[in-house]
């Protein structure tokens, strides 16, 4: 009778263990190991926190990705609340009418800190198909120089040496990253 | 008696293991679909019709098919492994967390291996070459990078992607600790217009609502439009440069 009595306990127990995500504080607790200073790059926490659900390599179902925690390798921390704005898009499928497909139309990511300070971002899914940046790494694999190690850009001027590839064209535009009145640079 | 204790803890067993069998997020059936992203490439640019609950169309939605690895729930298609973690936070405490490591790097884009001033130079005229550049640049150089982007979408206009896509990732901001992100939020309306003049319709929607919730009156607005006005001269002027024409038309020079 006593066996029978221990492997009842010892089934309780095995329910309560079960779910050891669950049983962390009700959330998922991920590490990122490209994640910057917390307070320095908070879009490396959201973009991170948005490839869980939306990049190829993404690991998180809707539900783990409403609320959980992300920390980095220094141990910095954050929570992360997550939500998608649901509609319904037409697509011409060749039918006499447009077929109506529910997609998630916009990413609400709420950064929180342990001091309550917030940070809210919407994301649009559609932009960014592959995932988002996160870290210092560049996109891509080419070099901040030339080869050469020449100053940036293409070459201005006119040398007019036989042999040399004639000046590029200058390439500009508007600016307005500081807010204000845009204004015309030039790279 | 025992008989009857015993019968007791049993049921209450089946009881607890039935309650944390429903809890648990093993048997949600309520997914985000990893198909959302080929939706939405199949659907870009078009107009959301209907905001509707998302409980009601969950279901409608493709399921993800998930596994449990370490005692977490984990999507079955990721292209990564799940490694178990202790990262020390300080105060002698450590948490237990888990990371998925890439099981191989990204494939490298066509443009990847040609280095900025290469880029620079084929970007006077090559729409994916100043995009590439333009999104290599944004974290170091975005005044550079907005140059790059835009001039992408004047040689492409029928691309939009590029100016969406700064707008989303760098000028997603629409509050921080309560407060309305104005500036953000206004560059991501300016940049979202254009793409909404240029042919993606619908693109404007969300942001100014945030705008007017946060105050932005008729005014500010019109404000807008004048640099949205100035943002299409300047596409045109770089079709006119570039191709020797524009279809744009509507804005004066």
């Amino acid at each position: 009778m006593k066996s029978i009595t221990s492997i009842v306990v010892l089934l309780l127990l095995s329910c309560a263990w079960s779910v050891p995500a669950e049983a962390q504080g009700g959330y998922p607790s991920v590490v990122c190991d490209d994640c910057r200073d917390i307070r320095d790059n908070p879009r490396d926490y959201r973009n991170f926190a948005y490839n869980q659900v939306f990049a190829p390599t993404g690991t998180m179902t809707y539900d783990e990705a409403d609320f959980f925690m992300v920390t980095n390798p220094d141990g910095q921390s954050l929570f992360v609340d997550m939500n998608m704005d649901i509609g319904l898009i037409l697509v011409d499928v060749g039918l006499p009418i447009p077929l109506p497909i529910p997609t998630v139309v916009s990413v609400q990511v709420i950064l929180i800190y342990e001091n309550g300070d917030q940070r809210d971002y919407r994301i649009d899914p559609r932009a960014h198909p592959d995932g988002l940046r996160v870290g210092g790494r560049r996109l891509g694999g080419g070099s901040r120089r030339g080869p050469g190690g020449g100053s940036r850009g293409p070459a201005r001027g006119n040398s007019g040496s036989p042999g040399e590839s004639p000046p590029s064209p200058r390439i500009c535009g508007i600016t307005r990253v500081d807010g204000g009145r845009g204004r015309r640079t030039c790279l | 008696m025992k008989l009857k204790l015993l019968l007791a803890l049993l049921a209450t067993a089946a009881i607890a293991a039935i309650a944390v069998y429903v809890q648990s997020p093993l048997v949600v059936d309520e997914k985000l679909p990893v198909a959302v992203s080929a939706i939405d490439q199949s659907t870009a640019g078009q107009e959301p019709l209907v905001q509707a609950e998302p409980a009601n169309v969950w279901t409608a939605l493709p399921e993800i098919e998930t596994e449990v690895v370490h005692g977490l729930e984990v999507r079955k298609d990721r292209n990564c492994t799940v490694e178990q973690r202790y990262i020390d936070i300080g105060d002698g405490n450590v948490i237990e967390a888990y990371s998925c490591t890439p099981n191989q790097p990204p494939e490298p884009g066509e443009y990847d291996h040609y280095d900025d001033a290469t880029l620079t130079t084929m970007a006077y005229s090559d729409p994916v070459a100043a995009e590439v550049l333009g999104k290599r640049l944004a974290d170091s150089d975005p005044v550079s990078a907005r140059i790059l982007l835009i001039r992408s979408v004047a040689l492409r206009p029928q691309n939009t992607d590029p100016i969406q896509w700064l707008a989303s990732a760098y000028y997603g901001l629409v509050a921080e600790n309560g407060e309305p992100a104005l500036r953000e939020m206004s560059e991501n309306y300016l940049l979202q217009r254009i793409a909404e003049e240029l042919g993606t319709s619908g693109a404007t929607d969300a942001i100014r609502l945030h705008l007017t919730r946060a105050g932005f009156g008729e005014q500010d607005f019109l404000e807008m439009e004048e640099a949205v006005r100035v943002d299409l001269n300047e596409i045109r002027a770089i079709q006119v440069e570039v191709t020797g024409s524009s279809d744009l038309t509507g804005w004066q020079l």
